[in-house]
C-alpha cells in the first residue's frame, strides 16, 4: 500500500469545543446532488417548508435534496459551492420554529425490513459525507451479498477532525446503527476504522464496544491515503478490488454517513445539519462548527475572527479540497472542512528529471507523469487507465519540480470522457 | 474580496530539484575524498610522488566538474541568449557539474588533463545539449563522455599508466582485478585476489580502478543514504545487483568457485559505482517502479554477458548506455503492468533468461574432468601425512597393480605391486627408469616420454600416476610442486632477494640467479648449464647458447611473467626454453608463498 504520513496539524482544532451555529437567518440550499446540477424543482418563490421538505429530486438518481429549516422559499442564488463552481441555490428565510416534516411507522431501529431501509436510505437523500456524494442506498441495493462492512472514520487529510468529533460525542448511537444494518443487511461482520494515534478516542470506544461482539474496532497507521477504500479494504480484510468494494462483498461507509442513517432509521429525520472543521492560519479560532446545511460560510467565518484580506479558501482538506474564490459560500452535506491559509507565493515548475516519485507513490498505481506526456492522446491515456486516479494530490505533493501533476491528470480524465 | 486562487493540493513537499541534486553531491563527498587519499595522499606519504603529485587527483575531479560547467555556459550564452540572471541560476542549480563529476570519477587517473577536458565537452554537447539540455537527454552524458575517452583515447590512456597509480605501480600489479581474469590462465583466489591483499582491499577500495569506482564500502554508505533521503531510484541497483550475483552465484556454484569469487565479481570493475550513481541517472532511467526493475535486471543480465562472453572490460557503462536506449520500453511495461496482468511475462521471461544463462555459461565453464574407466583405486593408507594409493591400471596385457606413496613433497615412489605386460616390455620400461622419470617430473607427468617399444605400457603407467595425482588433489587440496626444480640459494638484500636455482633440462642440471623484489621477478641470470646448440664452434662447456637461451627470450619472460601464455617456446630449443618457463611460473609462486 503506499502512501505517505502528512504533517497532520490536528490539534489546532481536536479536543476544542463544538460552535453551534444553527440559526441562521437565511439558507442556501444548492441545487446539486452527486456532482450533478440536472434536478427537478418541487417548490416555487413564496413556499412553505419544514425541515426535511423536498426542494428539488435529482434526474441523476432520484435523490431528493432537502430543506434543512422551517420558512419561506425567498429566491434563487448564485453561491459558491464546494468544486470551486458558482451554481444555483435556493434561498429559504428561516423562521427558527424548528419544523419538523410528519413522520409516520417509525419503528425501533433494527426492525426494518431490507426494502424499507434502502427507501428510507432514498427518501432522506443519505449521501456520502467523507466527499464522494455518492448516493449510499446504491451501496446496499445489490444483489451481491454484503459479508462486510466498513465504517470510515480514518480521516487521513491533514487539518480535519470533524469526523473525530461526531464520532467521540455519539459513539453509541454510531454503534447502535452498524448494528441495525448488520442486522438488516445480514452483514457479518463490521470494522470500525479509526487511526492509530487516536488513542484516547480509541479507549472511549473499547469502553463501549464490547455489547456489540460483531463490530471490530480496528486501527490503521496514519498515513495519506489511508481513508481511500482501497486501501482500508486492503488493509482492513487483505483484499484487493478492481473498480468498486462490493467486488470483495464489502460496503464501504464514512462514519458522518452511518450518523444520517441513525437520524433516519431512529427519527425519520433529516439530518439537517453537520460538523464542519473551519481551521487555518489565515483565521482567528480554528474550530469545529455545527452549522445547518445551506449556511452562508461567511457568517461562520465572522464569528470566528476571520479579517478580509489575502487569504486562500479551500473547500475540504489541503489535499483533495478545492480553493474557492470568495467566501460567497454555501455548505453542502458533503463539505466536512473549510481550510483558510494565508496565501503564499507560487513555486516556478522546474524541468522535470523523471525522479519518478511521483509513479511510486500513486497509490492508485498511475504514471503522473507519463500521463502529462500523452495527455492529448486518449488512446494511449486509456492504456494508462488514467480513469482510475482517485485526485489524491500526492503526485502534486511529492513534485521536487513543483510540477501540477494533479492538474495534467484530472485534465487527462476529462479528455479521455471527451473523445468518447 | 481578494482572494489568491491557485491550484490544490495546498501542501507540497518541502524538497526540491535542487535538493536532490545537492544530496547526490553530498554522498559523493566521501568518495572523492577516498580518491584522493588513495591516488594522491597515499603516494605522496610513502615518497612516490611530490606534493603536486598529492594534489593531482583533487585537479583532475575538479576539472572534469569545470569541464561540463564551462560548456553548459557557453552553450546557454552562445545559442539560448541567456545573461546574467538567468546564467547565475544555470550555475547555482549545479546540473552542470554532476556530468563532469561522474566522468571524472569513472575515468582511469592517468587520463591527460587535456583528454579529460575534450571527454567532458563531448560529454555536454553531444550527451546533452543536442538534445535540448537537462531532463531531455536519452544517454547519460557521463557515460557518453567516458565511452568516448575509452574509445579514442584509449591506448594513449594505457601507455600513460591506465588505472595505475604510482604507489601501485611499484606494490600492487599492473592490471585491474577485473582484466586480470582476462590474464591470468587459471583463476583463483590466489591470483585474482591475494595479490591485491583479499576481499577487505576491495570493500576499502585499495584495489586498482577509477578513481571513484574502488571504494565499496563508501559507495554502499552512499547508496544507504540516497536511499533513506528518497533521492534516487533505488530499485534499480537493487535488482541490478542481485540478478548479477544471481548469475555469477549459479556460475560460480556449476564451476566449484567459492563465495569469495562472487564478492570479486561484484566488488570490481565498477558494477557498484555504476549501479548506484550511473544507472540511476533520473533523466536516462525509467520512472515507473516495475520499469525500474526490468530495468535493473536487464542491466545484470547485459553486463554478466559482457564479462563472460567478451573479455571487453567496460561492461557496467556499456550496458548502461545500451540498456538507455530502451528505457521508454520498460516505462511502457511498467506503466500497464499494475492492471494488465499479462505484462508479467516479461518479468518471467526475464528471469528464465537470467537463470538460463547463468547456468549455460557456467557448464560451459566447467573444467573438463574426463573419468577415466580403466583406472581404480583400491586402498588409500593414511598416515600421519604420509598417504599409500593402492591404485590400478588397465595396461596392454591386463591390470597394472600399483602402490604409489605421496608425502608432503609430493611423489615420494611407485611400486609396481602387480602386472599381465609381457617381461619384455615390462624390462624396457624399467631399464628406461620410467617411473624415476615420472617421479622428477610429477608436476608435468604427460612430458616424460614413453618408452619406444613399449608405448602402451608406458602410457598406461603414466596416466595411472596422473590419475593418482588428481586424486590426491582432490582428496588433500594440496599442489603437487616441480620437483625439478630446487632453492640452492636464497640472500636478501635490502627489499630484494637474490635466488640461486636448479632446475632440470634438456641436458642435465641449470642454474639460475633470480632477483625478485616485491614478487615480482627483476633479472634472471643463467649460471651453469650443460644445454648444447648446434654451434660447432665452440665446444667450451659453460657458454650461451643464442638461440635459446638468449636475452631476449628471459626478457620476453620477465615483460610477460604474469601471463607467461603469452610468451612461445623457442622452437629447436623445446625442452629448454619450457624449463625456463617452469622456473619463471615457479618463482612466482614461490615469491608469493614465501
Amino acid at each position: 500500500m503506499r502512501g505517505i504520513k502528512l504533517k497532520g496539524y490536528r490539534k489546532l482544532t481536536k479536543d476544542k469545543e463544538i460552535i453551534t451555529f444553527d440559526k441562521p437567518k437565511y439558507v442556501y440550499i444548492p441545487l446539486i446532488c452527486s456532482n450533478s446540477t440536472d434536478v427537478e424543482i418541487k417548490i416555487r418563490r413564496g413556499s412553505n417548508v419544514k425541515i426535511g421538505s423536498v426542494i428539488a429530486i435529482s434526474n441523476k438518481n432520484g435523490l431528493p435534496i432537502l430543506s434543512s429549516v422551517s420558512g419561506t422559499v425567498i429566491d434563487y442564488e448564485d453561491k459558491y459551492a464546494y468544486n470551486g463552481e458558482i451554481i444555483k441555490t435556493v434561498k429559504i428565510e428561516n423562521n427558527f420554529k424548528e419544523e419538523y416534516i410528519e413522520v409516520s411507522d417509525i419503528k425501533e431501529i433494527d426492525k426494518y425490513t431490507k426494502k424499507e431501509f434502502i427507501s428510507i436510505l432514498k427518501d432522506f437523500g443519505i449521501r456520502g459525507l467523507g466527499g464522494a456524494d455518492f448516493p449510499t442506498y446504491i451501496k446496499y441495493d445489490t444483489k451481491t451479498s454484503i459479508k462486510n462492512l466498513i465504517i470510515n472514520a480514518v480521516e487521513c487529510e491533514p487539518y480535519i477532525t470533524s469526523d473525530y468529533t461526531l464520532l467521540k460525542d455519539n459513539i453509541s448511537e454510531i454503534l447502535e446503527t452498524i448494528d441495525a444494518i448488520m442486522t438488516i443487511n445480514k452483514i457479518h461482520n463490521a470494522y470500525l476504522v479509526i487511526k492509530k494515534d487516536k488513542k484516547k478516542l480509541i479507549k472511549k470506544i473499547k469502553e463501549v464496544i464490547g455489547s456489540y461482539p460483531k463490530i471490530k474496532l480496528s486501527t490503521v497507521p496514519d498515513i495519506y491515503p489511508m481513508g481511500w477504500e482501497k486501501n482500508i479494504v486492503n488493509y482492513v480484510l487483505h483484499k484487493n478490488y478492481d473498480r468498486l468494494p462490493i467486488e470483495v462483498n464489502t460496503v464501504v461507509n464514512n462514519v458522518s454517513t452511518i450518523y444520517s442513517i441513525y437520524e433516519a432509521l431512529k427519527y425519520k429525520k433529516y439530518m439537517d445539519s453537520r460538523i464542519v472543521t473551519i481551521v487555518g492560519d489565515g483565521i482567528k479560532k480554528s474550530r469545529n462548527v455545527k452549522v445547518k446545511i445551506g449556511t452562508d460560510l461567511s457568517l461562520v467565518l465572522e464569528e470566528l475572527g476571520y479579517k478580509k484580506k489575502e487569504l486562500l479558501l479551500i473547500s475540504g482538506g489541503p489535499m483533495m479540497g478545492r480553493a474557492i474564490e470568495s467566501e460567497n459560500f454555501t455548505i453542502t452535506p458533503n463539505v466536512n472542512c473549510v481550510l483558510i491559509l494565508k496565501t503564499t507565493e507560487n513555486d516556478i515548475p522546474n524541468v522535470c528529471m523523471r525522479c519518478g516519485k511521483c509513479a511510486a507513490i500513486c497509490p492508485a498505481k498511475l504514471s503522473p507523469v507519463l500521463i502529462k506526456e500523452s495527455i492529448n492522446d486518449p488512446k494511449e491515456l486509456k492504456k494508462l487507465n488514467v480513469d482510475r486516479c482517485v485526485e489524491c494530490g500526492l503526485c502534486s505533493y511529492i513534485c521536487p519540480a513543483k510540477i501540477m501533476l494533479r492538474n495534467s491528470v484530472v485534465q487527462a480524465k476529462k479528455n479521455v470522457r471527451d473523445a468518447k | 474580496m481578494n482572494i489568491d486562487t491557485k491550484l490544490g493540493p495546498y501542501m507540497k513537499s518541502n524538497d526540491t530539484t535542487f535538493k536532490m541534486m545537492r544530496r547526490l553531491i553530498i554522498s559523493l563527498i566521501p568518495i572523492v575524498l577516498f580518491s584522493v587519499y588513495k591516488n594522491g595522499v597515499l603516494p605522496y606519504l610513502k615518497g612516490y610522488t611530490n606534493f603536486f603529485g598529492m594534489l593531482y587527483p583533487l585537479v583532475f575531479i575538479i576539472l572534469g566538474c569545470m569541464s561540463t560547467l564551462v560548456t553548459e555556459e557557453i552553450f546557454l550564452i552562445v545559442f539560448k541568449k541567456k545573461k546574467g540572471n538567468e546564467l547565475l541560476d544555470s550555475i547555482k542549480d549545479g546540473y552542470g557539474i554532476i556530468p563532469g563529476l561522474f566522468l571524472s570519477l569513472v575515468l582511469p587517473i592517468n587520463t591527460p588533463l587535456a583528454i579529460l577536458f575534450i571527454g567532458g565537452i563531448f560529454a555536454l554537447l553531444i550527451g546533452k545539449m543536442i538534445y535540448g539540455g537537462f531532463g531531455y537527454n536519452i544517454f547519460n552524458p557521463a557515460l557518453i563522455g567516458a565511452i568516448f575517452v575509452i574509445t579514442c583515447y584509449g591506448t594513449l590512456i594505457s601507455t600513460n599508466g591506465g588505472y595505475i597509480n604510482r604507489l601501485e605501480l611499484d606494490t600492487v600489479s599492473s592490471a585491474t582485478p577485473l582484466t586480470n581474469v582476462n590474464l591470468v590462465n587459471d583463476i583463483s583466489y590466489d591470483t585474482l585476489v591475494k595479490p591485491y591483499g583479499g576481499i577487505s582491499s576491495f570493500l576499502i577500495g585499495t584495489i586498482p580502478g577509477a578513481l571513484g569506482e574502488t571504494s565499496s564500502i563508501l559507495i554502499i554508505l552512499a547508496f544507504i543514504y540516497l536511499t533513506i533521503t528518497k533521492t534516487i531510484k533505488w530499485r534499480i541497483p537493487t535488482s541490478y545487483i542481485l540478478t548479477f550475483i544471481l548469475m555469477v552465484s549459479l556460475y560460480s556454484c556449476i564451476t566449484n568457485m567459492g563465495t569469495w569469487y562472487i564478492l570479486f565479481e561484484v566488488l570490481s570493475g565498477g558494477l557498484l559505482f555504476g549501479a548506484v550513481f550511473m544507472a540511476t541517472d533520473p533523466v536516462t532511467s525509467p520512472v515507473t517502479p516495475k520499469g525500474q526493475i526490468l530495468y535493473g535486471m536487464a542491466l545484470g543480465l547485459m553486463t554478466f554477458l559482457i564479462r563472460y562472453l567478451t573479455s571487453y572490460p567496460e561492461g557496467v557503462m556499456t550496458s548502461i548506455l545500451f540498456m538507455n536506449v530502451f528505457v521508454l520500453f520498460f516505462d511502457k511495461i511498467g506503466s500497464r503492468i499494475e492492471y494488465n496482468k499479462k505484462y508479467y511475462i516479461f518479468y518471467i521471461v526475464m528471469i528464465l533468461v537470467i537463470i538460463g544463462l547463468g547456468t549455460y555459461i557456467g557448464i560451459k565453464n566447467i573444467p573438463n574432468e574426463e573419468v577415466d574407466l580403466d583406472y581404480n583405486i583400491v586402498d588409500i593408507e593414511d598416515n600421519d601425512g604420509i598417504k599409500k594409493y593402492t591404485v590400478i591400471q588397465k595396461g596392454f596385457g591386463g591390470d597394472i597393480k600399483s602402490l604409489i606413496t605421496f608425502d608432503s613433497k609430493g611423489i615420494k615412489s611407485i611400486e609396481i605391486l602387480d602386472h599381465y605386460e609381457s617381461e619384455d616390455r615390462y624390462k624396457m620400461v624399467m631399464d628406461e627408469k620410467l617411473l624415476n622419470k615420472i617421479i622428477e617430473n610429477q608436476n608435468n607427468v604427460s612430458n616424460v616420454d614413453t618408452v619406444s617399444g613399449a608405448t602402451i605400457s608406458s602410457n598406461a603407467i603414466k596416466k595411472m600416476v596422473e590419475n593418482t595425482i588428481n586424486a590426491y588433489i582432490k582428496d588433500t587440496g594440496v599442489t603437487i610442486k616441480n620437483n625439478s626444480i630446487e632453492i640452492i640459494s636464497k640472500e636478501y638484500n635490502k627489499d630484494a632477494i637474490l635466488y640461486v636455482i636448479r632446475l632440470s633440462s634438456f641436458n642435465g642440471k641449470m642454474d639460475l640467479q633470480v632477483v625478485m623484489k616485491n614478487n615480482t621477478i627483476r633479472t634472471i641470470i643463467p649460471l651453469k648449464y650443460n644445454d648444447t646448440c648446434i654451434s660447432e664452434t665452440n665446444k667450451s662447456e659453460y657458454y650461451t647458447c643464442p638461440e635459446y637461451l638468449d636475452q631476449d627470450y628471459i626478457n620476453k619472460l620477465i615483460i610477460n611473467q604474469n601471463n607467461l601464455d603469452s610468451v612461445d617456446t623457442v622452437s629447436g630449443a623445446t625442452i629448454s626454453s619450457k624449463a625456463l618457463k617452469e622456473a619463471v611460473t615457479y618463482m612466482k609462486e614461490e615469491g608469493l608463498n614465501g
